[in-house]
């Protein structure tokens, strides 16, 4: 009884310790996305469906966590914002990916 | 669904660089203009003066054609894709590009190795590495068209057999012609679709 409870315990650790900066469903989808490449704003707005103020808003959540840059560059004349993952951006996104894995196989089935 | 949706998302990302159908139509013009040179070099006479240039100058017919188009290319997405559908850079992940130069060359390169060094019918040589090279890359990019390419493909190097004069450089330039035509066309297809799907919105911006 009592392990069965330290177990539990064990498993609640891993559902609650889920990073709350990418446990999110919009967040999850860009760092999923900076995951595989980097991108620009426009490319992230047409492919989460989300406003620009949404958009922008959690980016800011992200760069303010240091999981990506945001990168203002010129492509001939025209302004170009690309986001980037940091290093440890992916490191957190890895994580958190084994947390949630980890926390789903506990979930009763 | 957020799984499901990711995962439409993350494949879409990979394969961004096909999206505009922009590679496959630049692809399928430089192997169907090598498919001429080599034509044109076996219709020449030796003894013409032009047929050691035209011999020894494939490799920088490639290079050239290769860089030229790559150029052309990156101004295109640059005017068509990136202004309706965004930016993915590929500098860092480098090898989604790499891997189609990779097939492309090798379906040109292998066989005509091959032939000169172990006699190997080229045709067919040409049609399976292209065939195979394709049937690759729709899986990685879950592309249902690259395997299209991939089985048109195998079917010009089995045709090829059957045709006239088919041994040698006869069978490779129709393999490498039929082809090239089919991913330029393949190509076209899929640039009408995406323009189609992305018209330019100009409220989009930054």
């Amino acid at each position: 009884m009592a392990s069965e409870s330290l177990s539990i315990q064990g498993e609640l650790r891993d559902i609650i310790a889920l990073d709350r900066v990418i446990h999110e469903p919009a967040r999850t989808l860009i760092m999923a996305i900076l995951y595989t490449a980097d991108v620009d704003f426009l490319f992230l707005l047409r492919e989460t469906g989300l406003s620009k103020g949404n958009l922008s808003s959690h980016l800011t959540k992200l760069e303010q966590a240091q999981y990506i840059v945001i990168e203002k560059t010129f492509a001939g004349k025209v302004t170009r914002t690309v986001c980037r993952q940091t290093e440890a951006g992916r490191q957190a996104f890895l994580n958190y990916r084994e947390q949630l894995r980890r926390a789903i196989d506990c979930l009763p089935r | 669904m957020l799984t499901s949706k990711m995962d439409l998302v993350v494949r879409k990302t990979r394969r961004y660089w096909y999206e505009d159908g922009f590679v496959e139509i630049g692809a399928g013009i430089l192997l169907s203009l090598v498919a001429v040179w080599l034509a044109g070099k076996n219709a020449m006479p030796q003894t013409s003066s032009w047929f050691d240039i035209v011999n020894s100058g494939l490799p920088l017919f490639i290079i050239v054609l290769g860089l030229a188009g790559s150029v052309w290319i990156r101004n295109l997405k640059e005017r068509v894709t990136y202004a309706r559908s965004g930016y993915v850079a590929f500098d860092r992940n480098g090898r989604w590009r790499g891997w189609f130069a990779v097939v492309i060359a090798s379906g040109i390169g292998l066989p005509i190795l091959m032939g000169y060094i172990f006699h190997i019918n080229q045709a067919i040589v040409a049609g399976l590495v292209f065939g195979c090279g394709c049937a690759i890359l729709g899986w990685y990019f879950s592309a249902a068209r690259f395997y299209g390419l991939g089985l048109l493909s195998f079917l010009l190097g089995i045709i090829a057999l059957f045709l006239p004069g088919h041994s040698g450089l006869a069978g490779i330039y129709f393999v490498l012609g039929g082809f090239g035509m089919g991913m330029a066309i393949s190509g076209l297809f899929v640039l009408r679709r995406y323009l189609v799907e992305n018209p330019l919105d100009l409220s989009h911006g930054e």
